[in-house]
């Protein structure tokens, strides 16, 4: 038995590593991701005010903080039984959308899009913003920088700043938008839509028109029939601040469809001993293991499976991208994992859209932006759409609105044993006979890069190096072969 | 000036008087000088210097220049146990504040100071402090602290309360407050 | 001349920090062309073993965040600081300990309890823990061992200097690394911020009243908070005086109260002790001689939550460090 360990992976928080075992014949047997990261927001938030929520658990992830305060405030909001004023509601949804674009956009150009725009096997000096740069322009690098600061400048009119926001409040956001600041927001908007079309564009030109790139997303190597997860409007359209949560299963027939405070109905978490982080998957299906198909419970969310949850997209041009896509890929749903790259650029083309609609609406700049709570706190649940997947918060309070309990389902989470299935497919596609390369390395990895891991670290891959080293051991442990990426 | 004979043309009679005039419940000439209270002082733990038998001593002597310039009367830290031991009944608290008054309204400086480099314009010693010894001026386009040195009693309370540690209270810093609460404990 | 080295590591951290470096923007490539980096887990393919393969001192300067609560993390900061001449502590939880801190209100095993076994989502039905050691029959899986008390960077290793924030604000990240490259420091342990509290350069300071008294709490649900009053004013709770300034006042400006992320001033040791006694020492001083037992009582009362406000991200570095569990 040997065993291959990959030690440490990019873009997790912490350190996630792989560990694979190769069985006698050299092919993979199992291969494990695990993630070595814990904090225990679930047991020290107890103890807090409520209302304090939204800037504690914006600390779970710098690189996602609106989402996890976004999914606090309308736990508050239900926590306290107080509705948000109408005006609070569009300020809280257009920074909802700002954020989805830029965190949709940072990570296809610096994360997803270089494997694809400079090639899964290419040089891993290659792979990253800088080789992206090389290959179609200079512009390119600078409008990214920019559509980044306009929708980061956005975030911190509406929330103070834009890693750990702070307007979030039960009924309302604590400031309001003052007709300056709507220009400002709308000129963003504009700029962002442009550029999100400019992406798809791009994705189309690099990706679409390569058949080897077109091969490998709907290839096998990267493929899982699972159920999938996504907020949606009353019109079935996708929507990332509020609606039902909808499940269709591994044929796209509708599943499930329920409100986020019956999550309990529907969601369970499964616990290994050698991971810290938990495994989500559908209780009315069952934990079967980490295995795909209508009988296993396992289910996806983010990007690619809000939108094969969906009925379409609620703003015109990413409705035609969504089209395009599913026009391309053979129908609904899509179970390619790659296509999580396409499906985010989609989303943030909507995110911009949908920006742009909330910045012009009249009530944008009113003053009526909270309304103080007045019945007694006792239990409240939160759901949005987190770039990542669906976000649960869910608080239980005394009579004063301190907290007794917390309980919380990170996006990511919910795609943890889809992450660990991915690899090892991957793994087991790739890796015959024992024989391991970089370029190989590289494509395991992209099955969990398509994922955007929600404890990653939204950076830049600067010299975009992949720091992978590969330790192979014959079964009495000895060392045999020691491979690097290096270049 | 330790050592000095007592000279009887530098004591100053009407000094116990005036004290005593200023706090009619304390009659300072009382003391019989048995030391009870040095003895159960727990700022004399610390600091010997500080005795609360020797400064009645000086003010029964007269010796006003001594008691009130020195840094002794600011040591106190209102604890209360000399008062309540005093075999004589002699009220401590009061004599202490009537000495402060008089040596901030003579001029000799309260062992207060405020740092102008480290304050914030906060404001919260001018809220705080009982004696209204502190105001809010503008100086160079800042708000900063001012101490009004005469209405000073040293008690403390805006070292105490100041968040940027930009007040400094005289024998009462961190570490001599560390020092102060370890020593009885040892 | 050579670049020199910089290394980058991230303990039990959130992102956040590595993100208010990518926010430096256009900046941020101008930096990248003035060093080298030879470490950067989340990005660069450089290993341990890389560094270990440096001599003593060759890094320049390594900027670790996040606090450490892991055996991994306390091995790599002592193996970076070997081989660094300058260490800077990168944001609150490596300065303080930050929100991750707060954990030292519990123990290891009363957040397993929680996490794995009480929270009402999970099904584990045999009480299954992550462990340090997993057999699979096949082989052996490994975590890293996760510790009862988080610490701050510099209760693991010695630390030249801090710079604060949740995360550090751009601007005084680079004023810091410009202040590196051009060898202006000030002197070692220094905080690399302004040395005032934010009341300094709060926008609201000018129309605060003359005497501050916090007639009654109000929690920030509780009022619609006025975006030009003082916080204090208001009775919400704000930790702009003991908070050290720098961040712009970028939540104050969002019209919620400060929290404290910065850190105390110079000279403080306990933030929180002294956040405590400040608005212990406003709190009914206005009619505080007709105020009964009673209302005494219900005045304080109204101050929710007095570890968790005033430690939110200073617990580790606190004079008690922890709770002490029975």
């Amino acid at each position: 038995m040997r065993r291959i360990t990959i030690d440490p992976i990019t873009r997790l928080e912490g350190h996630g590593k792989i560990e694979v075992f190769l069985n006698g014949d050299g092919d993979v047997d199992r291969a494990y991701l695990q993630i070595p990261e814990l904090r225990g927001f679930e047991k020290f938030c107890e103890g807090r005010p409520a209302e304090e929520m939204p800037r504690i658990t914006t600390m779970i992830c710098g690189v996602c903080p609106t989402a996890h305060h976004m999914a606090s405030t309308k736990t508050l909001d239900d926590l306290f039984k107080v509705e948000p004023t109408s005006t609070a509601k569009k300020i809280r949804e257009l920074m909802y959308n700002a954020f989805q674009a830029e965190d949709h956009i940072l990570h296809f150009f610096f994360l997803g899009g270089p494997d694809f725009v400079v090639g899964p096997t290419a040089p891993a000096g290659e792979r990253n913003i800088l080789g992206v740069i090389a290959k179609v322009g200079l512009d390119v690098g600078g409008k990214v920088i920019e559509m980044r600061k306009r929708m980061r400048n956005v975030l911190r009119i509406i929330g103070g700043k834009p890693v750990m926001p702070s307007c979030g409040l039960p009924g309302g956001v604590s400031k309001a938008i003052t007709e300056e600041e709507r220009k400002t927001i709308i000129d963003a908007a504009e700029y962002a839509v442009e550029f999100c079309k400019f992406a798809l564009g791009l994705f189309d030109d690099v990706v679409l028109k390569n058949k080897e790139y077109v091969d490998l997303v709907v290839g096998d190597i990267y493929k899982h029939r699972t159920y999938y997860m996504g907020l949606v409007d009353e019109n079935n359209k996708v929507n990332f601040y509020d609606g039902d949560v909808r499940v269709v299963d591994p044929n796209g027939k509708e599943f499930a469809k329920f409100k986020g405070q019956n999550y309990l109905d529907h969601i369970r978490e499964h616990v290994e001993p050698w991971t810290y982080v938990k495994f989500c998957y559908l209780k009315n299906v069952g934990w079967k293991g980490f295995v795909d198909g209508e009988d296993s419970g396992i289910y996806r969310v983010a990007p690619l499976a809000r939108l094969n949850a969906s009925d379409g997209m609620a703003t015109p041009l990413a409705q035609e991208a969504y089209e395009k896509m599913y026009e391309i890929l053979g129908g609904k749903p899509v179970h390619s994992t790659l296509a999580f790259h396409w499906a985010r650029l989609i989303e943030a083309l909507y995110a911009s859209e949908r920006m742009l609609e909330l910045a012009r609406d009249p009530e944008l700049t009113s003053p009526d932006i909270v309304n103080l709570p007045t019945e007694t706190p006792k239990e409240g649940i939160g759901v949005v759409e987190a770039p990542r997947g669906t976000l649960f918060h869910h608080y239980k309070t005394d009579d004063k609105g301190m907290l007794t309990e917390v309980n919380l389902i990170v996006a990511t989470q919910n795609n943890a044993a889809s992450i660990c299935m991915s690899i090892e497919k991957a793994a087991k596609s790739l890796i015959k006979k024992g024989e391991v390369s970089n370029g190989i390395l590289n494509m395991i990895e992209m099955a969990f890069r398509a994922y955007d891991p929600c404890l990653a670290c939204a950076t830049h891959s600067l010299p975009g190096r992949m720091p992978l080293e590969v330790n192979v051991y014959n079964s009495e442990g000895d060392l045999v072969r020691r491979l690097r990426r290096d270049e | 000036m330790r050592g000095q004979p007592v000279r009887l043309s530098e004591l100053d009679p009407n000094f116990k008087l005036e004290v005593i005039a200023r706090e009619a419940n304390c009659d300072i000439t009382a003391c019989f000088c048995c030391g009870t209270c040095t003895a159960g002082c727990p700022i004399h733990e610390v600091y010997p210097q500080h005795d609360p038998r020797k400064i009645v001593r000086m003010v029964n002597l007269g010796m006003r220049e001594r008691a009130l310039s020195g840094p002794y009367i600011w040591y106190c830290s209102d604890c209360w146990i000399c008062e309540q031991r005093c075999p004589q009944e002699v009220k401590f608290s009061s004599v202490w504040n009537v000495l402060k008054d008089m040596a901030t309204k003579e001029g000799y400086p309260p062992p207060v100071s405020i740092n102008e480099d480290m304050c914030s314009g906060c404001g919260i010693c001018a809220a705080s402090c009982p004696y209204s010894a502190i105001e809010l001026r503008i100086q160079n386009g800042k708000r900063l602290a001012h101490l009004v040195t005469t209405l000073c009693r040293g008690c403390g309370v805006c070292g105490a309360a100041c968040p940027s540690a930009a007040i400094s209270v005289n024998f009462f810093e961190d570490e001599q407050l560390f020092y102060q609460i370890e020593a009885p404990a040892a | 001349m050579a670049k020199p080295k910089v290394a980058f590591y991230w303990c039990a951290s959130c992102g956040g920090c590595e993100e208010a470096v990518v926010d430096l923007n256009e900046d941020l490539l101008k930096v990248a062309d003035a060093v080298e980096i030879v470490f950067w887990p989340v990005a660069l393919d450089f290993k341990r073993k890389d560094v270990e393969a440096l001599r003593d001192g060759e890094i320049a300067v390594s900027f670790i965040n996040g606090a450490v609560r892991l055996e991994e993390q306390e091995e790599m900061v002592k193996l970076l600081r070997e081989k660094s001449s300058l260490v800077v502590a990168f944001g609150s939880c490596a300065h303080m300990g930050g929100i991750p801190g707060l954990g030292n209100f519990w123990t290891r095993d009363t957040i397993f309890q929680r996490v794995y076994n009480e929270v009402p989502s999970v099904e584990n039905p045999e009480g299954t823990v992550p462990q340090e050691r997993t057999g699979i029959g096949i082989g052996e899986l490994t975590l890293p061992e996760f510790y009862d008390t988080v610490k701050t960077l510099d209760q693991t290793i010695p630390v030249d200097y801090y710079l604060p924030g949740c995360p550090p604000p751009p601007d005084l990240i680079m004023n810091a690394v410009n202040a590196i490259l051009t060898g202006k420091l000030p002197e070692k342990g220094a905080v690399l911020a302004p040395e005032k509290a934010l009341c300094d350069t709060c926008p609201r300071a000018e129309r605060k009243p003359e005497k501050l008294s916090i007639k009654e709490i109000k929690r920030p649900y509780e009022v619609k908070l006025d975006p030009e009053k003082c916080f204090l004013e208001q009775g919400v709770i704000c930790l702009g005086p003991a908070t050290r300034s720098g961040c712009g006042e970028t939540c104050i400006r969002a019209n919620m109260p400060c929290r404290g992320c910065m850190g105390p001033v110079k000279g403080v040791i306990d933030q929180g002790a002294k956040g405590l006694s400040m608005i212990a020492s406003v709190l009914g001083l206005e009619g505080e001689d007709e105020m009964t037992e009673e209302d005494i009582k219900k005045l304080i009362n109204g101050l929710v939550d007095p570890a968790g406000t005033f430690y939110r991200f200073s617990l580790p570095a606190s004079l008690l460090t922890r709770r002490r569990m029975e």
